[in-house]
């Protein structure tokens, strides 16, 4: 052509110049998501902690005390009827004992010939033991009783 | 061995004492009313726990006290039959049927509502806050102390020279008492003789030991 001389176009420099090469390394550009979603994790566990999982535990608690407190208020009742039978059953023991031992000499109710059973010089209550106190009911009675703890909590 | 421990100088009241009108209820229905219940009767129970605490757990010191507080279970039940008897049955149902859960009331607030208004306009009092009754409570009561029994200091012993002491002429050595391998007749005479000799030695009060000349 009558342009370029030899029928081509050399390759020159652009206008201005080459720009200078940029010889620094450099990081690959990676994309900022991974953070966020860290962060995102820790939050919505830190907001289901403090928002959801706590007031449902303190809930349950409440709800446990609740059913406790039933059983602490209705104690009392239940202490001063048990007590009365408790002593009604005491006295039955004693006179069946006094019947059944009246005959024998130097037997004193209570004790063992004239000897205490307890050392007790406040005059302390003591409660008779479980053996005793089932004296008038069946062995399977006092089996049940004694190893209660084995079937019932 | 059947223990019994209680003497004749052991005071017990009187039969015709503990006969009271009871509190004839099952537990449910205690347990069901037992917030509104506790509120109703609080000093009486107040005092007789304070009385059982103080006496030690003795039976016998607190009946008066007991007795308020079952008198006063049977006004709170009288009054709530004649004015709040539907709420409470209804209360009640829910308190049995869901009786195999763990937390009772919490499922029942649907019939509890009802029940506490009937309570608050006829008793007048309101339910107790949660945490009522799980929280220690100071009771002022106006009767004096129960007595402490005093624990008088036990009588000094004397000293002994043990070494001087001898037990009494024909007690068997317990180590060499028979030889259970001897089988011969005498041996096994020997052995019978001295296990029924220990027998009653150990069980009847007035044993004599048999004054014999030759010590086993």
């Amino acid at each position: 052509m009558d342009s370029h001389p030899g029928g081509f176009k050399q390759e020159m420099p652009p206008k201005g110049g080459f720009k200078p090469i940029d010889f620094v390394r450099k990081q690959i550009k990676r994309p900022w998501r991974g953070h966020l979603l860290i962060a995102g994790t820790y939050l919505w566990t830190y907001a289901g902690i403090t928002l959801w999982i706590t007031p449902q535990r303190q809930r349950y608690y409440y709800q446990k005390q609740e059913a406790q407190e039933v059983r602490i208020a209705a104690w009392p009742f239940v202490l001063a009827e048990r007590n009365r039978l408790y002593l009604k059953h005491l006295i039955k023991l004693r006179d069946a004992e006094s019947e059944l031992m009246k005959d024998v000499p130097d037997w004193k109710v209570g004790h063992w010939f004239s000897t205490p059973i307890f050392h007790n010089p406040r005059g302390l209550w003591i409660d008779p033991l479980l053996y005793g106190f089932y004296a008038l009911n069946s062995k399977k009675d006092y089996k049940y009783r004694r190893f209660f703890h084995h079937y019932f909590v | 061995n059947a223990v019994m421990v209680l003497g004749n100088d052991v005071w017990l009241p009187a039969a015709s004492e503990l006969e009271v009108p009871e509190l004839n209820i099952t537990t449910m229905p205690l347990l069901a009313a037992a917030h509104q219940l506790g509120r109703f009767c609080d000093n009486q129970c107040k005092e007789f726990m304070l009385c059982h605490q103080e006496t030690l757990k003795d039976p016998r010191k607190c009946l008066a006290e007991g007795k308020a507080v079952t008198e006063c279970g049977l006004e709170f039940f009288r009054q709530i039959k004649r004015h709040c008897a539907l709420p409470f049955e209804r209360y009640l149902n829910c308190f049995e049927k869901r009786s195999t859960s763990y937390n009772r009331p919490a499922y029942c607030r649907r019939e509890q509502g009802p029940f506490d208004d009937c309570v608050r306009q006829h008793l007048g009092q309101e339910r107790p806050p949660p945490g009522y009754f799980s929280k220690i409570r100071l009771h002022d009561s106006q009767r004096p102390r129960h007595p402490v029994p005093p624990a008088p200091m036990p009588q000094r012993i004397e000293e002994r020279d043990l070494d001087s002491v001898t037990e009494p002429p024909g007690t068997p050595d317990p180590l060499f008492a028979f030889n259970s391998r001897d089988t011969s007749e005498e041996g096994q005479r020997r052995a019978r003789e001295w296990l029924r000799l220990d027998k009653e030695r150990t069980t009847s009060r007035n044993f004599v030991p048999p004054a014999d000349d030759s010590s086993e």
